[in-house]
């Protein structure tokens, strides 16, 4: 009998574990972008 | 365990140790140790707040209960996911308008100082303790499955990276790591799942066997009976609530989001995905019921069926599942060490001394606090190593008891109901906390013969002979102790928290009215960061009435199991996820 349940959990699972490492890391390089980029106004306002 | 799976698990702590080291040159500010600059995503956000809640506990103490009582333990995780949804929708986003960083400043801006600097005080020292049991049991959880029986080896292994790199690089640290994290702990399920339903034969099989084989119980998602019923379901609702909305390890992960939208869709997606995710841990212990019965110790079957049957299967399999497990229970100590030194530098270094200290002041004690926990943490793990388990239980439950009447008064009373004093809110929590914790006393026979009854005896005998004949009573309830405790405790405090509230002058304070004003979110209707309790879109007036709509079909699946109506677990399991449903489209389309 196919196991429609085990292979379902199992695809979910998948699905969830490529979501989660594909878009914290594009949401990481956004976050990181935002902060050199308010590092480098604030270097700049500190040096006038 | 063989030499690979040792370097497959030794690389991924050096791993994590040079990434979570290299995370320090993030910190610039007190801010960013507590909650990471506040410029967390969405995403990132679910998974820090999903690997932070999910630890060795999960895979190895569920998925026992599992083996020995059945699936309806499985509730302890959903009810948990539905909390993180109302709490995203309704709770987290006038936090995260007031820009708190913890559940006492909130408490301060409420009430008073000093309700903040005890609570944060009191809840600092719970967290170590509790650490200190998540420690115990992983530890010893690792020496099972590892056959290395080196207890405080392991201790070291669990705790010295963790503490190091939370100490260093703070919120951005268990950010960034629980993120990492997250993927290991999912693909470590994900390996053991199939194996443990493989063995067993397959679901259909599993299911069968369980059905013909006097284990029908087992398969019962609301059971009307046992110590997992619907009344347990009833208990951890009211747990769940509780620690996803006044939880500051919890909590703490979502003031980190950029603004209140994202703090909602945060904590709804974490909910969303960790419903699913519960399977991997769960059946794996049912499945066990079938391969492996006749375990004593329930904790001791997931060790068995990964120290005996993965590295059957394949080379290195046992080291990449125990880097899973490991990873679980590094992201739920970090996030708590990250809580601690919060709780410590904001809500009692910072209350107490007369002068604000310097951000360079913060940042030291905040790394100091970190370091102090850790070394509380090691403490009580190595000293429960001499105790019985029965203490890690009463702890547990213990835990339970006392965090309840916080829900009450900073929740429940701190937000809708203006009338409450701080002396309502003390009284209440400490009323209740200690009405709890006696509760137990009195039911629990270990504990009322071998404490309550001689103190009561010694001190006054008319007091013991009546606790006595309350005791011959009550002790029937012992077995659902766990489900009437935070009753009796939340019970109270609802009731003496409005009681001295009404005999007591209520204080007003322009910190209030802020809080007040927080129900509203940003006046300007094009703010697309803020986000609205009162929905603006027709969707999101959809999604409102989706959540309310599935919440009361799940409680009344759960309460109709009481007279084994035969649709009870659809209704519960159909109103979870309408549930879900209303709150994605809550907050992703208003």
């Amino acid at each position: 009998m196919f196991d429609w349940m085990t292979y379902s959990i199992e695809a979910v699972g998948i699905v969830i574990l490529c979501i989660w490492i594909v878009v914290p890391i594009r949401e990481f390089r956004r976050i990181f972008q935002r902060l050199k980029e308010k590092e480098a106004a604030d270097k700049r306002m500190a040096n006038g | 365990m063989t030499g690979v799976d040792y370097a497959i698990v030794g690389a991924f702590l050096l791993g994590m140790a040079l990434v979570g080291l290299r995370i320090s040159k993030l910190i610039k500010s007190p801010d960013d140790i507590f909650v990471a600059g506040r410029e967390l995503t969405p995403f990132v956000l679910g998974a820090t707040i999903t690997a932070t809640n999910l630890s060795m506990f999960h895979f190895i103490g569920m998925a026992g209960i599992s083996y020995q009582k059945g699936i309806s333990i499985i509730w302890q995780n959903w009810t948990g996911c539905m909390a993180l949804v109302l709490s995203g929708v309704f709770v987290i986003p006038v936090m995260r308008r007031l820009a708190v960083r913890s559940v006492p400043e909130f408490l301060e801006m409420r009430y008073n100082r000093s309700l903040r600097i005890l609570i944060g005080a009191f809840w600092g020292l719970r967290l170590c303790i509790f650490l200190g049991i998540f420690l115990y049991i992983a530890a010893t959880a690792a020496t099972v499955i590892t056959g290395w029986d080196n207890y405080i080896a392991w201790l070291m292994i669990f705790s010295v990276i963790a503490i190091m790199y939370s100490a260093v690089g703070g919120a951005w640290a268990v950010a960034i790591m629980d993120s990492m994290q997250f993927a290991f702990i999912i693909a470590g399920g994900l390996v053991t799942f199939p194996i443990a339903i493989h063995l067993a034969g397959g679901m259909p099989d599993l299911i069968h066997w369980l059905q013909t084989h006097g284990k029908e119980v087992h398969l019962q998602l609301v059971p009307r009976t046992g110590e997992f019923n619907w009344l347990f379901i009833l208990a951890i609702l009211i747990i769940s609530m509780k620690w996803a909305t006044v939880d500051q390890v919890i909590l703490q992960r979502a003031f980190g989001a950029r603004n209140p939208r994202i703090g909602a869709q945060g904590m709804a997606l974490s909910g969303v995905i960790t419903a699913p995710l519960a399977f991997l841990w769960i059946l794996p212990g049912l499945a066990l019921a079938r391969i492996h019965p006749g375990v004593t110790n329930p904790d001791h079957a997931i060790p068995w069926l990964l120290s005996t049957q993965l590295p059957m299967i394949g080379r290195g399999l046992l080291g990449f599942v125990l880097c899973g497990l490991v990873a679980a229970q590094v992201s739920t100590i970090t996030a708590d060490v990250n809580s601690v030194a919060t709780l410590f530098t904001s809500d009692v270094y910072r209350k107490l001394k007369r002068k604000e200290p310097s951000q360079r002041q913060l940042l030291t004690v905040a790394r100091f606090s970190s370091l102090v926990c850790g070394a509380l943490m090691l403490a009580v793990a190595y000293a429960l190593k001499f105790t019985d388990s029965g203490a890690v239980r009463a702890n547990l439950t213990v835990v339970g008891i006392v965090d309840l009447p916080l829900f009450v008064i900073a929740i429940i009373y701190g937000l809708l109901w203006k009338r409450t004093t701080w002396q309502g809110a003390m009284a209440g929590f400490f009323v209740g906390g200690a009405l709890g914790i006696l509760s137990y006393l009195v039911i629990v026979p270990k504990y009322f013969e071998g404490n309550l009854y001689p103190l009561l005896h010694a001190a006054w005998p008319w007091l013991a002979s009546c606790t006595a004949g309350w005791h011959a009573h009550l002790k029937v309830y012992e077995s659902s102790m766990l489900s009437i405790a935070p009753f009796v405790s939340s019970g109270t405090a609802i009731v003496v928290t409005p009681l001295v509230s009404l005999l007591t002058r209520q204080a007003k304070s322009s910190d209030t009215a802020r809080i007040w004003a927080s129900f509203k979110a940003s006046t300007s209707a094009d703010d697309q960061d803020d986000f609205p309790l009162v929905p603006r879109t027709l969707a999101g007036k959809i999604g409102l009435v989706l959540i309310a709509g599935g919440f009361l079909c799940f409680l009344g699946g759960i309460i109709s199991a009481i007279w084994g109506f035969p649709s009870a677990t659809v209704m519960a399991v159909g109103g979870m996820i309408v549930l879900f449903a209303g709150g994605l489209l809550r907050v992703y389309t208003d």
